[in-house]
């Protein structure tokens, strides 16, 4: 018997990763960049100086209710901000502040940039989520002693929610959003807007959901951070402060032309479809990761197109959407609802996209991240899904290690 | 060297037609593995500042040795630590992980091998196998922390006046290994500079023998932890810089209460790289087949090059 | 082990007896096989008398439990929640008899790491979750958690198959009532310059009021305050301590040795939840009892959870002011979220009232005690120059 080489044989190893498609241009990215890129809705505290509604903060699923207000939430810049001035701001957190050290950094820059700006600031008001992730909710109460005004919104703990009590709990929101309503501009919302704000909405969301359904034919064409681009302009965990890019008809305008691109852009068929859930926006360096080993993120859970109740009053609608919002674990920690209620979510996602793996991100030093990871790890280790958890600073580079793991997990599943 | 010489008589079915390279760029030693057909060389040389440099290095090395030119090589595949920014414009290049390379490499010379615990400088994998196609099934990493990495032992070498490579040895004296019960390096550094005091009062000769073997079962102890969240299948295959340590070896196999592949003629610092060329000969296998389907279809719908440097 | 300190040699057999009938109650709970349900909670939002007027056995659940349990939690959350939380789980998860005996847990949002814990203690046995709202002076938010309390009153009745009355549960305030008046008055008497009892023999003590039936509580108290009350009053410039923070739990007593047994100084008052904190209010008698309960409960000295952060850091300084202590011990569990991301508040609130105050991060972990020590003793010195010298200027620890 000798050595020799058997090539049939070796033709039927595996190989890591397949061959990614040649790159196809898509007018309408180039639109939505051009469109993001002139939005102007960074200069937040220049419209606060001339005097528009501005606060910090913001609350999950009632977007629409700001933008039916005229009310712009400064959150997203705020953050943006504070990864750019990240040590200081963290330093001035743990020094002045006092917050402990081990809190997540996304809460103690936050914090510290609240504290350098306090005397600079136009925006001197807060409006808090109580159900928020605790170290964000507690922060806030510190923010009432660097001159800003916090208003806190109630939250209801739905766990195992009892259907027999939905109108009760929708009328707890609903009195929370006319209260909020007060604390923002002094009045009751308009419900002829708000109606006309939710519509606008449900279009647009359709429009997204489209988008996404088509990614699974080739997740190439619009990418996952093209994605996130897109949510900005409407979605609540991004769009907080934009108003579809301060043009809606356009920003519609150009969804419909991605759908059409999408649905005539050639199939992809050798990439490795993966779900991505969990908090911390995928950063840029590990979107990149993923593309370089022929893996593409068909789904997600921050992103979801959710529709907005048109059969009831829009006040109830959004108060609907925030009981469902908790119930069904969307909106992450931030809805302050059930973290088991999302496995079950992730589940139907992944029927529907036939992801090969689930990567699970989250925030280091976050105690929902902690938690959530653990039992989503085990819930899917349970079912033979392959299971990678990936706990990232939102404020620092990802290391090389972690970027390797990420490749070798997909590699694993080509 | 022929490959009958690492592995005897079994069939080699890792050889490609054209030669192929696999360079494993780690933070200190860069391996780099030729195969072709049925021969195969490989070369280890220290990372150099410059990673291409390192890498354009072991490529002529290889190739001398192999007596071929650089223009006979049809495919490299880069892995190692860190970011593999190598350019090749006259070569096809590829970056796999050295996850999936560690893996092949270890299957292509333990056909059995279902279990890797791969111990480096900078971290420790687990990783499990699929012995029908040396497949990544699932694999664990301690990257965060230094227990259980070699650079724990080096720490542990240092403060006992050894030469790393010594260490292993020396722990192969001991009589009592010294409990060493800190989790952490900086702590378990303390406990031992003490140990090493205590040691010299008593004028214990043995005391240095005993407390490098208590470091050795200090960084076994994780390992097997690291190893118990894939558990432990044979054929256990030891890898990685750590695995020329005949200390942590016999201590590993304690603790494991498991036997590892006995070492073959090629050092199993060189898997990686091994597996890397095992790659690289697959992707020119496919990208070979693919580049005879695009000529035959004519009207090439894209005009750029198939294979991409 | 309760905590003895040699010359209290008197007072410490009724303590010592109390702790056996503790030990003794824990362990009827878990033999118990009446039929009767039994019923464990984590939080002081949780109305007792409610529990009570079901007819339904029911205890705290805040053992610290040994590094295995806190281990053994720790498989679920990994390692930023607390030591608290983790051992609370690992009860759970590692089958602890005492845990295992229960047929329900009633948890409360207080904070989101008892929310987030609920959702796994429910893999073990049955879980309900509550409701409670932060704002305590926003009517809607009182008739919130009142509802809440009727929805708490029907799961119960579900549970035990009984009726809940309306006399069963103003029958049970009462009681609890006269349990909080008296357990105040026995934290009161350490206002005495020489306290008949010690910080340590407080807690261990305010353990029968979550162990035990209220009505033996009850009478065990009554006659424990008038032993004590009874202790002869005595010189003493004992360094008065308050301790304030997150939870401390049944049988953390490692602070407590070290700050009253190696140090000498005496832990007069808390504001933490398993100290007298949770008994400084009444629950109205009269009207709808259910609604009595809402706004007492709503109304007692707050958790730090609650809004605003002031209202918390405001009522430790008054409860202080009102002990006369010499200076602030804060000490919150690594990982509270309230209490750690609230240090400013608490710490600049009790400086600003003139009381050195000191912050220590503390775990379940045995390892730090030298350096906990060192911290310590020398905010006891500051705190023992201070009273020597009251006229001169000190930085504050």
């Amino acid at each position: 018997m000798s050595n020799t080489l058997v090539l049939e044989e070796a033709s039927s190893l595996p190989i890591p990763t397949g061959e990614r498609p040649p790159p196809t241009k898509s007018p309408g990215l180039e639109a939505l960049l051009a469109m993001a890129q002139a939005s102007d809705f960074a200069d937040i505290e220049r419209a606060a100086g001339e005097g528009a509604t501005v606060v910090w903060g913001f609350i999950m699923g009632w977007n629409p209710l700001f933008r039916a207000l005229n009310v712009i939430s400064g959150e997203m810049g705020l953050i943006a901000d504070s990864i750019k001035f990240s040590a200081d701001a963290v330093s001035v957190a743990e020094s002045y502040f006092q917050i402990p050290v081990e809190t997540c950094t996304p809460v103690k820059a936050r914090a510290g940039l609240h504290h350098m700006r306090r005397k600079t600031t136009n925006i001197k008001r807060h409006v808090q989520f109580a159900g928020d992730c605790g170290m964000s909710d507690v922060m806030s109460e510190l923010l009432r002693k660097e001159g800003l005004e916090v208003y806190a919104v109630e939250p209801i703990s739905p766990f195992k929610f009892d259907p027999t009590r939905r109108d009760e709990f929708v009328r707890f929101y609903v009195d929370e959003i006319q209260r909020l309503s007060h604390w923002l501009v002094g009045k009751p919302v308009d419900e002829t807007i708000l109606a006309a704000e939710l519509k606008t909405r449900n279009v647009v969301a359709r429009k997204l959901d489209r988008i996404l359904e088509l990614r699974l034919r080739n997740p190439f064409h619009v990418s996952l951070a093209d994605v996130f681009l897109l949510g900005g302009g409407s979605f609540d965990y991004f769009a907080h402060d934009t108003n579809y890019f301060e043009n809606r008809r356009k920003y519609i305008a150009i969804l419909d032309q991605l759908i059409e691109e999408l649905e005539n852009v050639p199939e992809a068929d050798d990439f490795v479809p993966l779900l991505k859930v969990g908090g911390c926006p995928f950063c840029g360096e590990l979107c990149r990761v993923v593309d370089e080993a022929n893996g593409a993120i068909v789904g997600n859970n921050m992103l979801e197109p959710a529709l907005y109740r048109e059969d009831v009053s829009p006040v109830e609608s959004l108060a609907h959407f925030m009981l469902d919002q908790q119930i069904e674990g969307r909106g992450e920690d931030k809805s302050g609802g059930s973290f088991t209620a999302t496995a079950h979510h992730i589940s139907q996602q992944l029927r529907k996209t036939n992801a090969r793996g689930v990567i699970v991100t989250g925030v280091t030093n976050c105690p929902y991240t902690s938690i959530a990871q653990q039992y989503w790890h085990d819930y899917f280790k349970k079912q033979n899904i392959p299971v990678i958890v990936m706990v990232a600073d939102t404020h620092v580079k990802p290391t090389e290690e972690v970027k390797m793991r990420l490749k070798a997990f997909i590699e694993m599943l080509a | 060297m022929k490959i009958s010489e690492i592995i005897g008589e079994r069939t080699w079915k890792f050889g490609p037609e054209q030669p192929t390279l696999g360079l494993d760029l780690g933070s200190r030693a860069s391996k780099g593995v030729l195969l072709h057909r049925d021969q195969i060389y490989a070369v280890q040389i220290p990372t150099g500042y410059y990673m291409q440099e390192t890498a354009d290095e072991l490529l002529a090395k290889l190739t001398e040795k192999a007596g071929l030119n650089r223009s006979d090589i049809v495919f490299i595949v880069g892995t190692g630590y860190g970011r593999i920014t190598l350019k090749y414009d006259d070569i096809a290049y590829k970056v796999v992980t050295e996850i999936t390379c560690h893996a092949m490499g270890s299957h292509a010379l333990y056909p059995n091998a279902r279990t890797i615990i791969d111990i480096g400088g900078q971290d420790s994998k687990a990783i499990k196998i699929d012995p029908t196609t040396g497949k990544v099934i699932e694999f664990v990493m301690n990257d965060k922390c230094a227990a259980g990495t070699g650079r724990f032992l080096e720490k542990a070498a240092q403060l006992l006046d050894l030469d790393l490579h010594d260490l292993g040895d020396f722990s192969l004296k001991a009589t009592a290994p010294s409990p060493i019960s800190s989790q952490c390096v900086v702590f378990a550094e303390s406990e031992m500079i003490s140990l090493r005091a205590r040691g010299q009062r008593e004028k214990d000769n043995n005391s240095l023998a005993n407390i490098a073997a208590g470091i050795h079962y200090s960084s076994a102890r994780r390992v097997k932890n690291l190893l118990g969240r894939v558990g432990i299948e044979s054929d256990l295959v030891f890898s990685g810089g750590v695995s020329n340590n005949p200390g942590m070896w016999k201590v590993l196999e304690d603790v494991l209460e498991a036997k590892f592949a006995p070492p073959t003629k090629l050092d199993m610092i060189f898997a990686g790289a091994l597996g890397a060329a095992v790659f690289a000969g697959r992707y020119s296998v496919s990208a070979g087949q693919r580049h005879k389907a695009s000529h035959t279809h004519a009207a090439a719908a894209h005009g750029e090059p198939v294979l991409q440097a | 082990m309760p905590h003895q300190l040699n010359n209290h040699r008197n007072e410490s057999n009724p303590l010592d007896a109390l702790q056996a009938v503790i030990a003794r109650e824990q362990k009827a709970f878990i033999n118990e096989k009446t039929g009767r349900k039994k019923i464990g909670y984590l939080c002081n939002y949780a109305p007792l008398e409610l529990f009570s007027a079901a007819g339904v056995r029911h205890i705290r659940l805040f053992k610290a439990g040994d590094p295995h349990t806190v281990n053994l939690g720790e498989r679920f959350t990994q390692s930023v929640f607390c030591d608290f939380s983790k051992s609370c789980l690992g009860g759970f998860s590692g089958g602890d008899p005492l845990y295992k005996a229960i047929d329900k847990v009633y948890t409360v949002h207080t904070c989101n790491t008892v929310k987030r814990i609920t959702e796994i203690i429910d893999q073990f046995v049955p879980v309900k979750l509550l409701s409670l709202p932060k704002l305590r002076d926003l009517p809607s938010s009182r008739h919130f958690y009142y509802k809440e309390l009727v929805d708490l009153k029907n799961d119960l009745e579900k549970l035990t198959g009984n009726i809940i009355t309306e006399e069963a549960i103003h029958e049970k305030i009462v009681l609890y009532n006269k349990l909080r008046q008296v357990l105040k008055k026995i934290s009161e008497l350490r206002k005495w310059a020489h306290p008949p009892i010690t910080g340590g023999q407080y807690l261990d003590l305010v353990k029968a009021y979550y162990y035990l039936e209220p009505e033996q509580a009850l009478k065990l108290y009554e006659r424990l305050y008038t032993k004590l009350a009874e202790t002869p009053v005595r010189r003493g410039d004992f360094l008065r301590i308050m301790v304030a923070g997150s939870i401390v739990a049944d049988d953390d007593r490692r602070l407590l040795d070290l700050v009253e047994g190696e140090l000498g100084a005496r832990v007069v008052v808390e504001a933490h939840c398993t100290g007298v904190r949770p008994f400084l209010h009444t629950v109205s008698e009269s009207g709808d009892p259910l609604r009595a309960l809402a706004h007492g409960y709503l109304d007692q000295a707050p958790c730090a959870k609650m809004k605003p952060l002031s209202d918390s850091s405001e009522n430790a300084g008054k409860l202080a002011l009102d002990y006369n202590v010499d200076g602030v011990l804060y000490v919150y569990l690594k990982f509270c979220v309230c209490y750690g991301i609230g240090t400013k508040e608490f710490i600049t609130h009790f400086q600003k009232l003139g009381l050195p105050a000191l912050e220590i991060s503390s775990d379940y972990s045995q390892s730090d005690h030298g350096q906990l020590k060192t911290r310590i003793e020398a905010f006891i010195e500051v705190l023992n120059e201070r009273k020597e010298n009251p006229d001169e200027q000190y930085i504050s620890a």
